[in-house]
């Protein structure tokens, strides 16, 4: 089933009709959190997202407006340097979550949609080793694509939790996630 | 590599063709091609802010010089009737030049990545708000940069790229532009290594040609 096919489906089921009528694009989202202590914690992301302003977030709700959806197709993660101020240029984005190099944590996302859990305990770590069909290792280190498009229909609350399960060699950092793959947006008339 | 430009140009080609018949615009005789365009916006001295609009003021810039180079490709930011392309990669080059004791910044590993690019064509948003982190080598959904390099002034730590996972058709005769949000503010570009952005736009397009096909 191809992925356009997929969004159509579940918002005809939902209801939204109008939904093969919306504009198709490339859609990401993403929301972070900041680690505040270097240990153990879970982050949420997305819930109360209208409290964090860009640059910290790119949305203002954690659910789509009319018209719009999103359908999932990789997820990434990553973190700035510990001292980004966020208005500086010179901030780094980095791909490593721990002191060591050598050192990877296991990380564990859970992502919900009205209420239902869609992605259980699903370790982000594994990304980073390179494994996977095609993929670079020494690319796209922190992306995961997933096996299956997962479908945020519009006016549906959605948040993720992600779950720092290690030791103490985690960096106090903001982190980041973010979720892309291709979406709808509300057009009222024609597509291009 | 996730791209297989052969596969998804057929893609390409039949939305292209699909939308352009929706608005009356008959134009699978026209002459297929590939196209790039591009706008270079200077982003230096009083020049600097935090939202770039690009393409929305190309007409006689194509003779304008910024850091020596033509500073668009195209006169107008609608194509002419017989032309139009498909949006499928979108890039940003910095164009800082490299004087001491500053460095050209790293678009694709630093937080320039948490900018959010919208694209527009004919008063719809057909990009909301795409982070470019997109596009930087780490957390790329579609990665097609080239793997960065420790070099300073190297050239794939000045680029970053987007592939999109969808095709958007830019219809002739419609208006187009974009415009990108940037997390940090202008006095900083300067100091931070930023100097004139180009954004590009490539992909699948049709030129006029009135009598046959190549």
């Amino acid at each position: 089933m191809k992925i356009a096919q997929q969004i159509v489906g579940v918002n005809q089921r939902l209801g939204n009709t109008a939904v093969p009528n919306m504009q198709g694009t490339t859609r990401a989202i993403y929301d972070s959190q900041l680690l505040t202590v270097s240990q153990n914690q879970t982050l949420t992301f997305f819930q109360g997202v209208s409290g964090r302003l860009y640059p910290f977030a790119n949305v203002n709700n954690n659910r789509f407006e009319v018209g719009e959806s999103l359908a999932i197709t990789s997820i990434a993660f990553c973190a700035a340097e510990p001292d980004a101020t966020f208005t500086d240029l010179a901030d780094e984005l980095y791909e490593n979550f721990a002191t060591g190099t050598t050192v990877t944590n296991t990380i564990l996302l859970n992502l919900y949609i009205g209420n239902q859990r869609v992605i259980k305990d699903f370790d982000l770590n594994y990304s980073r080793f390179g494994i996977g069909e095609a993929y670079n290792a020494a690319r796209q280190k922190n992306v995961i694509h997933l096996e299956t498009p997962i479908v945020i229909p519009p006016q549906i609350e959605f948040y993720a939790t992600v779950t720092v399960t290690s030791s103490a060699n985690v960096l106090a950092r903001r982190f980041f996630l973010i979720l892309s793959g291709q979406g709808t947006l509300l057009n009222t008339k024609s597509t291009f | 590599m996730q791209n297989i430009p052969v596969a998804a140009q057929q893609e390409q080609v039949n939305k292209f063709l699909q939308a352009n018949r929706a608005l009356g615009a008959q134009m699978d005789q026209q002459q297929g091609t590939t196209r790039i365009i591009y706008d270079t916006l200077p982003n230096s001295g009083t020049n600097v802010g935090t939202s770039l609009d690009y393409f929305s003021q190309v007409s006689g810039k194509s003779s304008l010089l910024i850091a020596g180079q033509p500073a668009t490709n195209i006169t107008d930011n609608r194509f002419e009737p017989g032309e139009g392309m498909v949006v499928k990669e979108i890039a940003f080059y910095n164009m800082y030049v490299n004087v001491a004791p500053g460095t050209p910044s790293f678009l694709d590993s630093s937080i320039f990545g948490l900018s959010l690019l919208n694209f527009y064509i004919g008063n719809n948003r057909v990009l909301k708000d795409l982070p470019l982190l997109v596009g930087q080598t780490t957390t790329a959904f579609n990665n097609i940069n080239t793997v960065s390099s420790a070099t300073g002034n190297s050239n794939n730590r000045r680029f970053l790229v987007v592939r999109l996972s969808t095709n958007i058709v830019i219809p002739p005769q419609v208006q187009f532009y974009a415009n990108l949000r940037l997390p940090y503010a202008g006095a900083d570009i300067d100091s931070g290594g930023c100097g004139p952005l180009r954004m590009y736009v490539k992909g699948y397009g049709k030129l006029f040609n009135p009598r046959n096909n190549y």
